[in-house]
C-alpha cells in the first residue's frame, strides 16, 4: 500500500527534482485524504506518532521535517537536495508504512486502504463518466 | 379537479428494525431530522445505521464529525457494529471532519465547508455529529449568538432541503432545552433516553415530532447490540387487527381436564393456570403444547425460570419429542435475557416466533418469572404491560396459556392475583389439601368466559407420563381451607 501511494505519483519520472515534487504530491494526497476523514487534529496526532517510529532510524528526516505553528510539515525537496531522491523515497515509504500500520490497528486495513485511495478511485470513475 | 391533490413524499426505510413503524412509515425524503439525547444514548448509531442502509456510490452520504469524539475513535468502535460496512467507506459513506471550522467559532466557515462538500459530492444524505458542538462553540464565544445561531440553523435547514438531501443533526440536549430554535425548524425530532433503575438500564426512544407522518405515541424501548439498533414499538392493543374466534375447542392433553372445561379450551382464549410451587403447572403447560404438536399445530413456549435446555430435558416425560419439533420448525422455545427486559421486547420475540411458525398455541411459563425478568422500571406497569401483551397475542388468534405461582391458593377467598385475572378468559387453580394425613393436589376450574365448566374440585396426580386428573372431591367440604372434611360417601344406584 505504502509503495503504491508513492508509485502512483513518481512512476516514469527520472529527473530528481521532478521525483522530489512528485513525492511531495504523494505526501500531500495522503495528508488530504486522511485529514478529510479523521480531521486535521486526528491526522496531526497520527503523523506525530508515525514520525516517532521512523525518525530515529532515518537521519534524512532532520532535513525534511519542519514545524509550522505546532504542526508537522514536510519539505521533501530539501531532503532530496541533501540526501538524494532514493533516500527520501525510502524515508517516505517508511512513514507511509507507519501511518498505514497505526491507522489499520485502529480502524482496520480495509478502511485505511479505501480512505487513502478514494481520490484515485473517484478520478477513475470521473474519467469513465467523461468518456 | 375538485379533489385536493396530495404531494407524495417518498418514504425512506431506516434499516432499523421497528423504527419505521414508530415513525409511521419511515422517514420523509429530504426531511431535516434532529436526533437528540444524552451522551451514549445511541444517537450516532441510529444515524449511521440509517445511512449505511441507504447510501450508495450514486447516492452517497456525507457524515460530518465535529468536536467531541475523535473521528478515528468513532470509526474504530462503530465498525464493530454489524451494519457498518467498511468497504463502503468512503465510496458510499464519506466522513468529513469539521473540527477546525467548529473550533474557530465561525458559523459561516462551518456552513461554507458543509456547502462546499455537499456541492462537491451531491449526497442524498447529510449528517452533522454533533450539531450541538457547533452551537456550543459559537455560543461560548459570542456575546449574543442566539440570533446568529437561529439564522445559521434556518439557513442550513433551507439549504439542505433545496439541495435535496435527507439530513440528520445529532445533538446532546436536556429535556428543558426543547425551546431551542432547531426544534421548531426540524421536520422530525427523535429523542433518545436512558433510564437507570437499580441495576437495570433501559433505553427508550420517542418520536416527538414527525412531519408528514403519523408516528406512534409514547416511549419505545430500544436495544443497542453488536448488530446495531433495534426498536421495539409500543403497540397499542386496539391498533392491531383482531382475528375472530371460532368455536373450536383445544385439547389440554391432561386426561380428564377437557371434560371439566366443557370439552377443552375455547380456541383463542387466554388461560391462567395458578398454583403453588411444585403443583405441576409446567407439566400441565407442557402437555398442552405436546397435544397441540401431536394434532399438527405449531407452538411457542416462553420460559423465564429455566434455560431452554433444561425445559426440553424436563419435557421428555411427554410422548412428543420437543427437540425434534424445534428442528422441524413446529416449536419455538424462547428465552430472553432476564432482569432488564421490556414487555415490548418479549412481545416482539413471541410474535416473531408465532408468525414464523404459524403457531396456534403459546405458553408463558411463568408470569412470576416474567415479572422478575422485566426491568424494574417496567414492573410498576406490570398489569398494563400484561394487558398489552395478551391483547396483542390474542389479536392474532393464538390460544395463550400462562402459568402463575401463588404462595397460598385461595388466600382470603381469591383464586389468583387480582392484577392478572382480569385479562384472562379461563382460570384453573391448583392447590394442596390434606386428606387422611396425605398431601393431595387438587384442581378447580374457577372461571370460563361464556362456557359451561365443572364446579367441583378434582384431585390429580403427576405421574411419570404426566398429569392425570383423578377423583372428584364432591363428598368433601372446606376444601379451600386446605383441610377438607368428609361429609359422606356418595350413594350409588344400588343403595
Amino acid at each position: 500500500m505504502a509503495r503504491h501511494l508513492l508509485e502512483r505519483e513518481i512512476a516514469g519520472l527520472t529527473d530528481e527534482a521532478a521525483v522530489g515534487a512528485a513525492m511531495q504530491r504523494a505526501y500531500g494526497r495522503v495528508s488530504e485524504n486522511l485529514s478529510r476523514s479523521v480531521g486535521e487534529d486526528g491526522y496531526a496526532a497520527l503523523l506525530t506518532r508515525a514520525m516517532t517510529r521512523v525518525q530515529p532510524e532515518q537521519p534524512v528526516w532532520k532535513h525534511i521535517r519542519r514545524a509550522d505553528a505546532g504542526r508537522i510539515r514536510l519539505d521533501v525537496a530539501a531532503g532530496v537536495r541533501g540526501h538524494g531522491a532514493q533516500v527520501v523515497d525510502q524515508a517516505l515509504e517508511s512513514l507511509f508504512v507507519a501511518i498505514v500500520d497505526i491507522l489499520s490497528d485502529l480502524i482496520g486495513a480495509d478502511m485505511v486502504r479505501n480512505l487513502l485511495t478514494y481520490d484515485e478511485a473517484r478520478r477513475t470513475q470521473d474519467n469513465g463518466r467523461r468518456q | 379537479m375538485n379533489e385536493k391533490e396530495l404531494l407524495h413524499i417518498r418514504a425512506i426505510a431506516t434499516g432499523i428494525p421497528g423504527l419505521d413503524a414508530v415513525l409511521g412509515g419511515g422517514l420523509c425524503e429530504y426531511s431535516f431530522n434532529l436526533i437528540a439525547g444524552a451522551p451514549g444514548a445511541g444517537k450516532t448509531t441510529l444515524v449511521q445505521q440509517v445511512i449505511f442502509a441507504n447510501a450508495t456510490p450514486e447516492h452517497p452520504a456525507l457524515y460530518f464529525t465535529v468536536l467531541g469524539e475523535p473521528t478515528i475513535k468513532m470509526l474504530r468502535y462503530q465498525r464493530q457494529l454489524g451494519f457498518f460496512d467498511a468497504a463502503r467507506v468512503p465510496s458510499s459513506v464519506r466522513f468529513v471532519n469539521l473540527a477546525a471550522e467548529a473550533a474557530s467559532g465561525n458559523l459561516d466557515a462551518v456552513f461554507d465547508r458543509i456547502a462546499t462538500s455537499v456541492a462537491d459530492a451531491s449526497p442524498a444524505f447529510v449528517a452533522v455529529d454533533s450539531f450541538r458542538t457547533i452551537v456550543g462553540e459559537r455560543r461560548a464565544g459570542a456575546s449574543d449568538g442566539s440570533i446568529e445561531l437561529a439564522h445559521f440553523v434556518n439557513r442550513l435547514a433551507q439549504q439542505l432541503t433545496t439541495w435535496e438531501v435527507t439530513s440528520f443533526l445529532i445533538g446532546e440536549y436536556a429535556d428543558a432545552e426543547q425551546r431551542h430554535p432547531v426544534f421548531t425548524i426540524a421536520d422530525t425530532i427523535l429523542w433518545l433516553s436512558e433510564d437507570v433503575d437499580r441495576n437495570s438500564t433501559t433505553r427508550k426512544l420517542r418520536a416527538v415530532k414527525v412531519r408528514g407522518r403519523n408516528p406512534m405515541p409514547g416511549l419505545h424501548t430500544f436495544r443497542l447490540t453488536s448488530a446495531g439498533m433495534r426498536v421495539y414499538p409500543r403497540i397499542p392493543e386496539q391498533q392491531r387487527r383482531r382475528v375472530l374466534r371460532g368455536n373450536r375447542r383445544l385439547a389440554t392433553g391432561v386426561p380428564g381436564l377437557d371434560e371439566m372445561m366443557g370439552g377443552g379450551i375455547p380456541s383463542g382464549d387466554v388461560v391462567l393456570l395458578t398454583g403453588p410451587a411444585g403443583s405441576g403447572k409446567t407439566t400441565f403447560a407442557t402437555q398442552f403444547i405436546a397435544t397441540g404438536l401431536d394434532d399438527g399445530e405449531s407452538c411457542v413456549v416462553a420460559v423465564f425460570e429455566e434455560y431452554p435446555e433444561a425445559y426440553l430435558a424436563r419435557a421428555k416425560t411427554v410422548a412428543v419429542d420437543f427437540a425434534d419439533m424445534i428442528g422441524r420448525g413446529r416449536l419455538a422455545v424462547t428465552y430472553l435475557r432476564p432482569l432488564d427486559l421490556s414487555v415490548d421486547e418479549m412481545l416482539a420475540e413471541i410474535q416473531s416466533a408465532v408468525e414464523r411458525l404459524g403457531a396456534t398455541r403459546v405458553v408463558i411459563d411463568s408470569l412470576s418469572g416474567f415479572e422478575v425478568a422485566l426491568a424494574p422500571t417496567y414492573r410498576a406497569d406490570f398489569r398494563e404491560s400484561l394487558y398489552r401483551l395478551v391483547g396483542a397475542l390474542t389479536a392474532t388468534g393464538v390460544t395463550v396459556l400462562m402459568t402463575d405461582e401463588v404462595i397460598d391458593a385461595y388466600p382470603g377467598g381469591h383464586f389468583t392475583h387480582e392484577r392478572v385475572s382480569f385479562i384472562t378468559d379461563d382460570i384453573l387453580a391448583q392447590r394442596y389439601v390434606e386428606i387422611d394425613g396425605r398431601l393431595q393436589k387438587v384442581l378447580s376450574v374457577v372461571k370460563m368466559r361464556g362456557s359451561e365448566h365443572a364446579t367441583e374440585f378434582r384431585m390429580y396426580e403427576l405421574t411419570s407420563a404426566g398429569a392425570v386428573m383423578g377423583e372428584s372431591l364432591s363428598n368433601y367440604r372446606g376444601i379451600t381451607t386446605g383441610v377438607p372434611e368428609l361429609v359422606g360417601i356418595p350413594v350409588g344406584p344400588d343403595g
